[in-house]
């Protein structure tokens, strides 16, 4: 099994693929680091990257492989993905305007894969080193068994303690009609359903804490939460009805990888058939 | 290993960068990867979404409604006039839609137009060579140098520093200068590393180096601003009013249409004509003109704060600041000049001196208690010592220095008196542990030493001082004990005590007291007033400040601030909510020692106590409590980019009197709209009366609804603005503050404007409908006149019945309670242009053909006008009268 790194010698491409050592180090998977060569490229940028990958992924007795593939980035990696058992792919994302324009990681988080792909936007170029707090915001209880699992695993890797953060829409008037013994129960229940994943990381000896928050703006909320605390490292789920965006509003996906203030992962499963 | 803790080499390695900066090539592609190094604090307002949304308020549906009824109308029976109307409405709507929109555009312009103010250049080191970039270019990995002065714009770690004092006040609440090391001590987060250097703070002297490791929002000033955005606020007073007065005139409006239609449908009128009856009855009771009057008196009021140093961003505050029941006010820079000044010298010879003029450019007389032969020299010399010892300059354009070492260069200057010329050769620079600083200088062959600090630092290094006699002498316990006693009492003032030695060798020992200075932060011209205007106000003002509580209280008695008692922010911190709570409601309180962050937690404590709080700030950690409080004020020249974003309201001259003035004004347009309101309501009976009569009694239609909207869009504006623009009535800061559960459209409102002037001025629209009728040989019970030019002229005389009332009901609407004529004749020039406006129209609709063709007029003789006179005559007197007798009551 592998774990694949998209490499490009670029900053936030190299911290992408320290997550995707860390990953595969926790599972004795193969780290593959991956460019696909383009006319404008810099390789010795890139092989230099691949080097010091390398170098870090021997602390950890990672075994890794250098990859080059040609042609259309996000065609070749899925063609190169479907003839090798992959986990995941950690590929780094840019902040040039626009996430959702044009680039390999939004071209990728469309296509149907057949692994996990984790899209990785770099806020903190040191983070990776000091990484002792992760967050996971999700809306009430909804957190699939692949998320959790992606989840847990870093968490694992780092030896980080670990935040379940739920978030419960909803409009301004209810939020004030709401009284405090409703809210009890609402989160209550949602606790009770997350039950079974904080068995697992208990079990794991991972750190949880469950927090609850009741809104009417996710994206701001998640954002503020996350400034306010001290994580350094985040973990949403990718969705990819999130790919136009919106006439009257920025897309939500878009304005949290845009204004996030910890490195943030967008987690895409794999397609299942 | 934290990017602080990591040596050279490794930061470097980690970043991918190096001591001579990246290359051009590199930082196009870090551009890409990180972002610009800008804060996005809010999500971009959509301003095609905000102009839609004022096509779907409550009355906007209303006469969208009305106009689509009236294209129904139009279609079934054509040629009756009801596609007119119908595009009239809609007319309506759309000027009412897009003037509200341009006014709320207005204000989001103002304050764009204050954050480009901000600056944005910066020293860069890439590719070896030192260049001027824009800030919002910086990307990790970019070498930054720092200046006296500037504005650090990432966050960074030192790679070389000289001396470099921050202030971090934006980030932590402190102003007192923060030393920066090469070494980042024992800390764990990066806020707490020496070696580190953050977006947002100023550096206050010295010079630096270092690398960048976080931009745009990963910074840690980033991170603080994007807590701003998600402290969500109550919708403000006004608001809730707008909303409160367009739902009771839709519920009215809709209840009426529909009893009417029920009514003609059942007294057999047919389903058309009952429909036109309903439709006119609804037009008749929504006040179209009223949302764009009260927009544009709040925007007027706006701009007259502007004018007095108070920009408002968000026109609905003007209207809450008259609500205001405490205002909790920083004190450096808001309360106090922000300017330190050397007010009192102390000789070591035993005499004291205190100097005149405030601040840094004043200039200042010195005066002696007692002296002799020898002061005036030593004083040059305690002076001279001083100058010596700083960093600090002051010139024409700029001051540059810490404010301690500025007021001694302001005092020097005061005398005349300029450094000598002398070859610095050492600097040991201040810090927190060492609480003194000194210079060391050649002077040929002389080595001079010269130092200030604290007194229980400095005192026990001096052996001897400068005695009267102009010798140094040794010095005893007892000179000792007499210079502690003085500092005492001078601390006892208030002031920040400094002692000032000299010595004759590089090391800081043996000195030679030379004597003290007793610098403070004086307070701001006018604040006094304001503060006990605010007394009268019945508005509690609160200090907060990060200062001792010595000091504070010190400053709150000079300028008249009461106080029971001072809690500081580790009592605080100790409190629980109810507690605090208690205390707020029962005593009145300082805050001293506070932390920026403690602020949030005071709003919401007095906001919970029922108090309307109007809260100021400065730094990117006040803006919470700026959200948080009914109105936040941040400071113009001294508050962050963020505490501008989150405030209401924004202070162009960081002064506290400007607070009390833009109080006054939310007060007094309180009152107006109140005013205009009642002015409106009254002109909405003589449209209603009409048509009632028409359904109950024989006589012909006095009113169309094309005159009904020529007086809600035409001739109501213009006054109701003037209305709006009145200027604050005598006793208004003598007024308690306007209670929040009190609402504009009250009983008294509606009373005066509906069932007393209302009812003057439908009697006078009928009356004179009725009159010019049988004047010209109509008989009851004819419905339908023979001569279409006499019910137009009938109509007309109707419309002009309600226009002369409205004349003389906006000129004794400009005081609630006061009569209109002790207000001054030319006081509201806007007034007399409204109302030689209003004449010129009742004369365009007798008189000019278009008017008349599109608002159903026709021209009157004046021998016919007459009837029209005595009714707004009755109106004025008998308004005038009622306000006579609430005052007599009173």
């Amino acid at each position: 099994m592998k774990v694949i790194a998209a490499m490009n010698g670029l900053v936030s491409s190299d911290v992408a693929a320290l997550y995707a050592l860390r990953y595969a180090a926790l599972f004795g998977h193969t780290l593959c680091l991956l460019h696909v060569l383009n006319p404008a490229d810099r390789k010795e940028e890139v092989e230099m990257s691949m080097a010091e990958a390398e170098e870090a992924a021997s602390h950890y007795e990672v075994k890794t492989e250098r990859i080059f593939l040609t042609g259309e980035p996000d065609e070749a990696i899925r063609k190169y993905l479907a003839e090798n058992r992959t986990d995941t792919l950690f590929c780094s994302t840019r902040m040039h305007r626009s996430f959702f324009k044009n680039s390999l990681s939004e071209r990728l988080s469309r296509l149907s894969l057949p692994a996990n792909l984790a899209v990785v936007r770099v806020a903190h170029v040191n983070a990776v080193f000091v990484t002792e707090n992760i967050l996971i915001p999700i809306r009430e209880d909804r957190l699939s068994a692949q998320k959790f699992a992606f989840f847990s695993s870093l968490a694992k890797a780092f030896g980080a303690a670990t935040e379940i953060y739920s978030l419960h829409p909803t409009d301004r008037r209810r939020l004030a009609a709401m009284d405090t013994h409703t809210a009890r129960m609402l989160f209550q229940k949602i606790n009770t359903r997350l039950s079974h994943y904080a068995n697992i990381l208990k079990l794991l000896d991972i750190p949880l804490t469950i927090k609850h928050a009741m809104t009417d703006r996710e994206i701001d909320q998640i954002l503020h939460h996350a400034a306010r605390h001290d994580f350094q490292l985040m973990i949403i789920g990718g969705r990819r009805d999130y790919s136009f965006p919106g006439f009257f509003r920025e897309n939500p996906m878009e304005r949290l990888f845009w204004h996030t203030p910890v490195n943030t992962i967008a987690f895409y499963a794999r397609d299942k058939n | 290993m934290q990017l602080f803790a990591l040596d050279r080499k490794d930061l470097f390695l980690r970043l991918k960068t190096s001591g001579n900066g990246l290359t051009a090539d590199q930082v196009a592609r870090r551009l890409v990867e990180f972002g610009p190094n800008e804060l996005a604090t809010a999500a971009k307002k959509n301003y095609l979404l905000a102009y839609l949304v004022q096509y779907i308020h409550f009355f906007a549906i209303v006469l969208e409604v009305a106009a689509i009824l009236s294209f129904v109308a139009d279609h079934y029976a054509p040629n009756e006039g009801s596609d007119v109307l119908g595009y009239a409405i809609l007319a309506a709507v759309l000027i009412n839609a897009t003037f509200t929109f341009w006014q709320e555009y207005r204000a989001d312009q103002a304050m764009e137009e204050l954050l480009k103010l901000m600056p944005t250049k910066v020293s860069l080191r890439r590719e070896g060579k030192i260049i001027a970039s824009m800030a919002h270019e910086i990307v990790p990995g970019d070498i930054i140098l720092l200046e006296e002065g500037d504005k650090v714009a990432a966050d960074g770690i030192l790679l070389e520093s000289n001396s470099l004092f921050l202030n971090l006040s934006s980030l932590n609440g402190e102003s007192a200068p923060v030393a920066r090391d090469l070494m980042p001590g024992e800390a764990k987060r990066p806020l707490d590393a020496k070696n580190m250097v953050f977006a947002g703070t100023t550096v206050l002297s010295g010079s630096g180096v270092a690398v960048a490791s976080a931009t745009g929002n990963a910074t840690e000033f980033g991170k603080i601003a994007s807590l701003t955005k998600n402290v969500r606020k109550a919708i403000t007073p006004m608001q809730r009013e707008i909303i409160h007065i367009t739902r009771t005139f839709t519920i009215i409006a809709l209840g009426m249409g529909c009893i009417f239609f029920a009514l003609g449908l059942f007294s057999g009128k047919g389903i058309m004509t009952a429909s036109i009856f309903a439709l006119a009855l609804i037009v008749a009771n929504v006040p179209e003109g009223l949302l764009p009057t009260i927009s544009l008196s709040l925007s007027l009021a706006s701009q007259r704060m502007a004018r007095r140093n108070a920009l408002i961003k968000n026109l609905d505050s003007v209207e809450t600041l008259g609500s205001v029941t405490v205002i909790c006010t920083d004190k450096t820079g808001t309360l106090t000049k922000n300017e330190m000044t050397l007010k009192l010298l102390w000789l070591a010879g035993g005499e004291e001196i205190s100097i005149s003029g405030e601040g840094y450019r004043e200039p200042g007389e010195f005066s002696f208690a007692q002296q002799n032969d020898s002061t005036e020299n030593r004083l040059v010399a305690l002076l001279t010592a001083g100058l010596l010892n700083c960093r600090a300059s002051i010139d024409e354009e700029s001051l540059r220095g810490d404010p301690t070492e500025l007021a001694i260069v302001a005092a020097a200057r005061k005398k005349g008196i300029a450094a000598p010329e002398m070859k610095k050769v050492q600097e040991n620079i201040f810090t927190s542990e060492r609480k003194m600083m000194s210079s060391v200088y050649q002077e040929g062959e002389t080595t001079w030493l010269f130092a200030k600090g604290a007194v229980e630092t400095l005192l026990p290094k001096c052996t001897t001082f400068l005695g009267s006699d102009g010798k140094e002498q040794p010095l005893s316990e007892a000179d000792r004990q007499a210079a502690l006693a003085r500092a005492d009492t001078f601390e006892g003032q208030a002031f920040r005590v400094l002692l000032i030695a000299r010595g004759k060798k590089a090391a800081e020992e043996e000195l030679t007291l030379l004597g003290l200075i007793a610098i403070m932060d004086l307070p701001r011209h006018g604040v006094a007033e304001a503060v006990a205007s605010c007394k009268t106000a019945g508005i509690r003002t609160m200090m907060i400040t990060g200062d001792n509580p010595r000091t504070a209280a010190a400053i709150a008695d000079q300028i008249g601030m009461a106080h029971d008692r001072v809690i500081t922010g580790p009592e605080l911190e100790s409190m629980g909510d109810e507690q605090l709570e208690e205390i707020l409601a029962s005593q009145t309180v300082l805050f001293a020692r506070m932390a920026s962050s403690q602020k949030l937690r005071i709003a919401t404590a007095l906001q919970n106590a029922g108090e309307v709080v109007a809260m100021t700030g400065d730094g990117v950690n006040d803006a919470p409590a700026l959200k948080k409080a009914d109105i936040g004020i941040a400071m113009g020249i001294s508050g962050s980019e963020v505490a501008k974003e989150a405030a209401d309201m924004v202070l162009l001259d960081d002064n506290f009197s400007s607070i009390v003035i833009a109080i006054e004004e939310g007060r007094t347009v309180y009152f107006n709209v109140k005013k205009f309101v009642t002015y409106v309501l009254a002109s909405n009976v003589p449209e209603i009366v009409p048509y009632i009569l028409q359904f109950f009694l024989k006589i012909p239609l006095p009113l169309s609804v094309i005159q009904i909207l020529s007086i809600d869009l035409g001739t109501d504006i213009l006054p109701g603005v003037a209305l709006g623009s009145e200027r604050p009535e005598k006793n208004i800061m003598n007024r308690p503050p306007v209670n929040r559960t009190e609402k504009i459209l009250d009983r008294e409102v509606f009373l005066r404007g509906y069932l007393f002037l209302g009812v003057i001025e439908a009697m006078a629209a009928m009356v004179a409908f009725v009159f010019f009728l049988q004047q010209h040989g109509w008989q009851y019970g004819t419905v339908v006149l023979a001569d279409p030019l006499l019910h137009r002229q009938a109509m007309t005389m109707t419309l002009l019945g309600a226009v002369t009332c409205q004349i003389f009901n906006g000129w004794t609407m400009r005081s609630w309670e006061f009569s209109a004529f002790s207000l001054g004749f030319f006081t509201n020039r806007l007034m007399l242009w409204a109302m030689a406006t209003e004449l010129i129209w009742v004369w365009a609709l007798l008189n000019v053909a278009p008017v008349q063709k599109v608002f159903n007029t026709a021209h009157v003789p004046l021998s016919d006008l007459w009837i029209l006179l005595p009714f707004p005559v009755l109106l004025l007197l008998s308004h005038e009268g009622y306000k006579w007798l609430r005052r007599r009551r009173k």
